[in-house]
């Protein structure tokens, strides 16, 4: 798995300068164009809006770049690339190929997170202490873990193209608009208020509302995650090596 | 001899077509063992299946002893697989290319860097180690894969195609290099050069449509064809399709064909060709030619099912 990883630090290094663009620009593209016009719109108890949305960008921004990476990197294997040759040909299980992706994503969506933070805090001139920015990213860590396993699970088992747009793009509404991330689901159904990723991104909202937050939630997902791996490692035997 | 690959009723489909149909085949420790067949015959897929890049469907492989199935990363830690097709990563260096590769197979950090730059220089690419794989030569980055396939010294090797794309001067150094591990080393290639597989292997399989049809040395091979040889009578003018019914009553003439100008047909006896030539004595006659069958008119006749 280290040599996994060691190759995709080597990719970094090479695109260093635009990775560096999408972390800045993207918080800042989900700031102008998704809080600022909901802003007008939406009030919320406590805080104002714009502060409120800075976890929904957090979340959203490294949840993007994580799903975007491990589709970019589970499909390099998936379709007969020579990538995948050189990979699937080394004394490495499939776990430890998978347990690369997911890694890597995350460690890339985590340092998405850590710029979102900054910049929309930086933005709304916010005062977060450093350890409720520790506690936002402990908290959102396993969202980035199990988006990036969807991920892989969707590009397994979806084999045209135009279906895993189709699929990308209701992850991407559910996300914009179901998820709690930057509308009050108070209108919502019923069942998707009792998500646990629902309830996870609630209780990072509560952090900067200064209100009391329970680390339950986030462990749920993350074993959702862990879950969804198990799965992705059962289905990657079938479609990988066929 | 004690077996170093061993594959039992291999079968394989892709995409619902019959790629290997129940394939057996014994590779000898120690030896070079080619595989010969057209295009699409299932060389290439025999040795993804030993690399574990695509599983089979039916049958047992062993690598060393070991089944490929259930111990596939101690099978895939003694082989060293060379593709068909460039694999190189394009996103990286050469070196990083060969030096990620190497951390795949556990090799450390300082006999990684050594072995990277010896084969650097014997195949003479050191000076573009620090290169991307976009900015070199199909032969050159055919070299590399070979060096990276012996980067971690594998007892078994595996290579498709080995010298597709090469310069003949590298095609050579490949396999001087080939000859002088090949004590200690099996190796197992597919190749359609047939030259090669005469020259370098000592044992050849040909394989036909998903299955082995003939598997032996170079001599037990053309033995098999019983002193068969290869007739050819060039004429100044092309001849006329009704000048095979002189071979009506040649029931010892095999495969009797008009190729242009030409007429091949096979035979072990040489009174046949005499016969022959004393039918189309009136024609002018250009040349003549008398071959011994060789493996690749053996492969040909195989293939065509004119000489079974």
């Amino acid at each position: 798995m280290k040599a996994l990883l060691r190759r995709e630090l080597y990719v970094l290094k090479y695109n260093l300068i635009p990775f560096i663009c999408i972390w800045m620009l993207l918080p800042m593209a989900i700031y102008l164009f998704i809080s600022i016009p909901f802003s007008g719109q939406i009030s919320i108890d406590v805080i104002n809006y714009i502060n409120w949305s800075s976890i929904g960008n957090a979340v959203y921004s490294s949840s993007i770049l994580a799903y975007l990476l491990s589709s970019k990197l589970i499909l390099k294997y998936k379709n007969k690339t020579s990538f995948s040759n050189l990979m699937l040909a080394a004394p490495q299980t499939n776990s430890q190929h998978l347990g690369a992706i997911v890694i890597w994503a995350s460690m890339i969506g985590l340092v998405q997170f850590l710029f979102s933070i900054v910049i929309t805090q930086t933005l709304n001139s916010s005062n977060l202490f450093f350890l409720d920015k520790i506690l936002i990213m402990i908290y959102g860590l396993p969202i980035i873990i199990f988006v990036s396993n969807l991920a892989i699970f969707v590009h397994l088992i979806v084999d045209r193209k135009l279906i895993q747009t189709l699929v990308n793009s209701i992850l991407i509404i559910f996300f914009l608009f179901s998820s709690g991330l930057f509308l009050p689901l108070n209108q919502a159904p019923l069942f998707l208020s009792y998500s646990p990723l629902y309830q996870t991104i609630i209780n990072m909202q509560n952090i900067i509302m200064i209100n009391s937050s329970v680390i339950y939630p986030s462990i749920i997902v993350l074993v959702l995650s862990a879950i969804l791996f198990v799965i992705n490692l059962v289905i990657s035997y079938k479609v990988l090596r066929k | 001899m004690e077996a170093s690959i061993t594959l039992k009723s291999i079968a394989k489909k892709i995409d619902k077509e019959v790629v290997l149909a129940d394939l057996s085949i014994g590779v000898e420790n120690n030896s070079n063992h080619a595989i010969i067949g057209q295009n699409g015959s299932g060389k290439s897929s025999i040795l993804k299946i030993l690399v574990g890049i695509v599983e089979k469907d039916a049958g047992i492989a062993y690598i060393d002893g070991k089944d490929i199935s259930t111990r596939s990363n101690e099978t895939r830690m003694m082989t060293g697989y060379m593709p068909q097709y460039i694999d190189l990563d394009d996103e990286i260096t050469i070196y990083e290319n060969l030096f990620i590769y190497s951390q795949l197979f556990n090799v450390s950090e300082d006999k990684a860097k050594l072995r990277i730059q010896n084969f650097s220089e014997i195949f003479d690419f050191k000076e573009f180690l620090f290169e991307k794989s976009s900015n070199l030569s199909l032969g050159m980055l055919r070299s590399i894969q070979f060096c990276r396939a012996l980067l971690h010294d594998p007892k078994i090797l595996l290579l498709d195609q080995p010298t597709s794309g090469m310069d003949p001067q590298n095609k050579l150094k490949l396999w001087n290099i080939i000859d002088r591990i090949g004590n200690d080393k099996t190796i197992l290639f597919s190749t359609q050069d047939f030259s090669e597989a005469e020259k370098y292997a000592d044992r050849i399989s040909i394989i036909h449509q998903g299955d082995i049809k003939m598997d032996g040395s170079l001599g037990t091979l053309v033995n098999a064809t019983k002193g068969l040889n290869k007739f050819e009578i060039r004429f100044k003018h092309s001849v006329d399709e009704e000048i095979l019914s002189i071979f009506n009553d040649m029931p010892t003439v095999l495969k009797p064909t008009i190729n242009g100008n030409s007429i091949e047909f096979y035979s072990n006896s040489k009174n046949d060709f005499f016969k022959v030539l004393r039918h189309v004595i009136d024609l002018e006659i250009e040349n003549i030619d008398i071959n011994f069958c060789r493996l690749l008119d053996l492969y040909l006749g195989l293939v065509e099912n004119g000489l079974e």
